[in-house]
């Protein structure tokens, strides 16, 4: 049974008496232990899909289920019970951590409100939860300032651990973080993960990051996954127009001036484009892919894609 | 061929820290340059100083900046004031930054804004502004220009922005164009379509392109030479070919085995990626190399003095003692054996 289950999912916002239809029918499983990777360009949904998950968002219609349980409708202790199975890491640690917080008070608050540590055993757990992390115990006593940018993502990796939940939904945990520093934050993920048997739900913009730390990918685009599949075989042999451009686009060593895939804007979610949505800026469109909208089809050995015009199973 | 822009040994001072020291580069017309580093290494600070636009608290503290004007006349910009420096600025070098929705002026439409600069430094009519406001939003590939130039900031996308940004920074047809971070809040499909447009422009108005960047994929595909920083000093320089293909300095090997890459075979499952231990902050009050502190092969020398920048190679200059002398040792042992 997969840990997590999104089934149709679709969640909006209201702006000017317009819906914005954010996320719009996305349907995906998160098994025990996996990673899966959703990548994606600005305003595809992906951070919406993760605050939907986490029910920091209502969904309008569809079903998240984890471990079984729907969690689109559940109030009061329930949806405390599944917060503690359920945690995030989010991308900019400045913004995350609350300045004014000790480290001890920042890590031991989830505790209390879980009520899952005797008050006495409480430091005790934040100090193990920073060694976890690769931190000194003796950083409970400072504040978030003190801290460099990869050193923060650690605490808010140490908080997101600290209630020992099963999925963690990592929001672009290393976009803001300087190269040096964003391997160490990669292995630290890679290395709990094995510790401790966690789930990831791995949002990237960076493809060569999400290349490295998925073992399933979802595309996103404009709220829809285009395609899906492991690792090895999105980028061996991407199938969606989509993926193949993201790809592209990615400079790369060994490489010169390349010319761009895609050319044209990002239309706005507010803005879908009938048909396919991709099919604006689609080298491969045709009459058909102005008219219909694609499903997401499966193509067997686990790959899935939303195109016209891809083939109808997938080679090997 | 003599460069554009040739800065030596530039310092720049804040009242309690200097946090670009010593730094040499050039740029030469047609060339593209790529200065890298991570934040905290001076990068965008060296380039704020060569447009004079440091923020009052930070100052030149040594060296030149000469730059070759279209005469052939060459001037130190560190020296100039703000009258003369008026002419240059816009005109003869002009910079792109990296957020452009805080560089634009909100409440003047893009057209408005693109004139302003032909009608200054040009002294065009209003009328004649327009129009060539408009040629240079074509320039720069925005489709249906005449109709965009009456659009407000807020009305384009990033990419957009960003190429109105492009179209002022070369509405003058500038010899130097320093992009700073020109694409890092761009996405990835608008990013290559950026790059692409910048690169046509170099080449184009034979332009010296200074790109500012931590990207070390943009670096390989765009960049003809390299210059990394680390804590204010350069510690590399090379052609793009023997930065990628024969990296000497520790940092710049640190870096790009810490990258992932997607032509690479790596995999989490299949073993880690090489880390630089530490950060950037270790640097503080290190008497000698600055990045001794995160270094695999720091030895008691390079705690005692700051390395100098050695030629390995004709082009490529290293700044680490320990490596310098085992690239000689091979070399010696290479000439005895062959």
């Amino acid at each position: 049974m997969p840990l997590l289950s999104v089934e149709n999912l679709h969640a909006g916002y209201e702006s000017g008496g317009r819906v914005l239809r954010a996320v719009d029918g996305v349907s995906f499983d998160v098994a025990p232990g996996e990673t899966v990777g959703l990548v994606g360009e600005s305003g595809c949904g992906k951070s919406s899909l993760a605050k939907v998950i986490m029910r920091l968002v209502s969904p309008a219609s569809g079903r998240v289920v984890f471990d079984g349980v729907d969690v689109g409708g559940l109030e009061g202790a329930p949806l405390k019970a599944y917060r503690r199975q359920a945690q995030i890491v989010f991308q900019d640690p400045f913004a995350s951590l609350n300045p004014r917080q000790s480290i001890a008070d920042i890590l031991t608050a989830p505790l209390a409100v879980h009520r899952l540590v005797p008050r006495r055993e409480r430091l005790a757990a934040a100090g193990d939860a920073l060694e976890r992390v690769g931190l000194p115990r003796e950083a409970l006593q400072r504040y978030p300032h003190e801290f460099s940018g990869g050193q923060r993502q650690r605490l808010g990796i140490a908080r997101a651990l600290i209630l020992a939940p099963r999925l963690v939904i990592c929001d672009e945990p290393v976009s803001a973080l300087d190269l040096s520093v964003q391997a160490q934050i990669l292995n630290l993920l890679a290395r709990l993960k094995a510790e401790l048997g966690l789930s990831y739900l791995f949002i990237s913009h960076d493809l060569s990051v999400v290349r490295y730390f998925a073992d399933r990918v979802l595309v996103m685009y404009l709220g829809r996954i285009v395609e899906t599949g492991s690792w090895q075989s999105i980028f061996a042999r991407p199938l969606h127009p989509y993926t193949r451009a993201l790809i592209e686009a990615v400079p790369t060593p060994g490489r010169r001036r390349h010319a761009a895939p895609l050319s044209g804007d990002l239309p706005s979610a507010r803005n879908v484009p009938p048909g396919c949505r991709f099919h604006p800026r689609c080298p491969l469109a045709t009459p058909l892919c102005t008219q219909s909208d694609p499903a997401l089809r499966p193509l067997g050995a686990g790959r899935a894609v939303a195109c016209h015009h891809a083939p109808e199973e997938a080679l090997h | 061929m003599a460069p554009l822009i040739d800065v030596r040994d530039l310092s720049i001072a804040f009242p309690r820290a200097t946090p670009v020291r010593g730094l040499s580069l050039t740029v030469a017309a047609g060339e593209t340059v790529a200065l890298v580093g991570e934040s905290g290494s001076g990068k965008s600070l060296t380039a704020l100083a060569l447009m004079r636009l440091l923020p009052d608290a930070a100052r030149i503290a040594s060296g030149e900046i000469l730059f070759r004007g279209r005469d052939g006349a060459v001037t130190d910009l560190a020296g100039l004031d703000d009258r003369a420096l008026r002419r240059v600025r816009g005109r003869d070098i002009a910079m792109v930054f990296q957020e452009p929705m805080t560089s634009l002026n909100p409440v003047l439409s893009v057209g408005q804004q693109v004139a302003e600069v032909v009608r200054l430094h040009e002294g065009l009519s209003r009328r004649a502004a327009f129009a060539r406001a408009v040629e240079l939003l074509d320039l720069v590939r925005i489709p249906e220009p005449r109709r965009r130039a009456g659009d407000y900031p807020h009305e384009l996308s990033g990419g957009m922005r960003q190429r109105v940004m492009i179209a002022i920074a070369v509405a003058c047809a500038p010899r130097l164009l320093i992009a700073d971070e020109p694409t890092t809040a761009l996405d990835v499909t608008i990013q290559a379509q950026v790059l692409d447009l910048l690169d046509a422009l170099r080449r184009d108005l034979s332009m010296g392109l200074l790109l500012i960047t931590h990207d070390l994929g943009v670096v390989a595909e765009w960049a003809d030479r390299v210059a990394v920083m680390y804590a204010g000093r350069k510690v590399e320089d090379a052609p793009f070919e023997t930065l990628f293909g024969a990296p000497l300095h520790p940092y710049t090997r640190g870096l790009l085995a810490a990258s992932p890459r997607l032509d690479a075979g790596q995999h989490y499952s299949a073993g880690a990626l090489a880390e630089i231990a530490g950060s950037i902050a270790s640097a503080a009050g290190e008497e000698g190399c600055a990045f001794a502190p995160r270094c695999p092969n720091a030895r008691a020398l390079c705690r005692a003095a700051v390395p100098a920048l050695d030629a390995v190679a004709p082009g490529h200059l290293v700044a680490c003692p320990v490596t310098t002398s085992e690239a000689q040792r091979e070399a010696r042992h290479a000439l005895a054996v062959g």
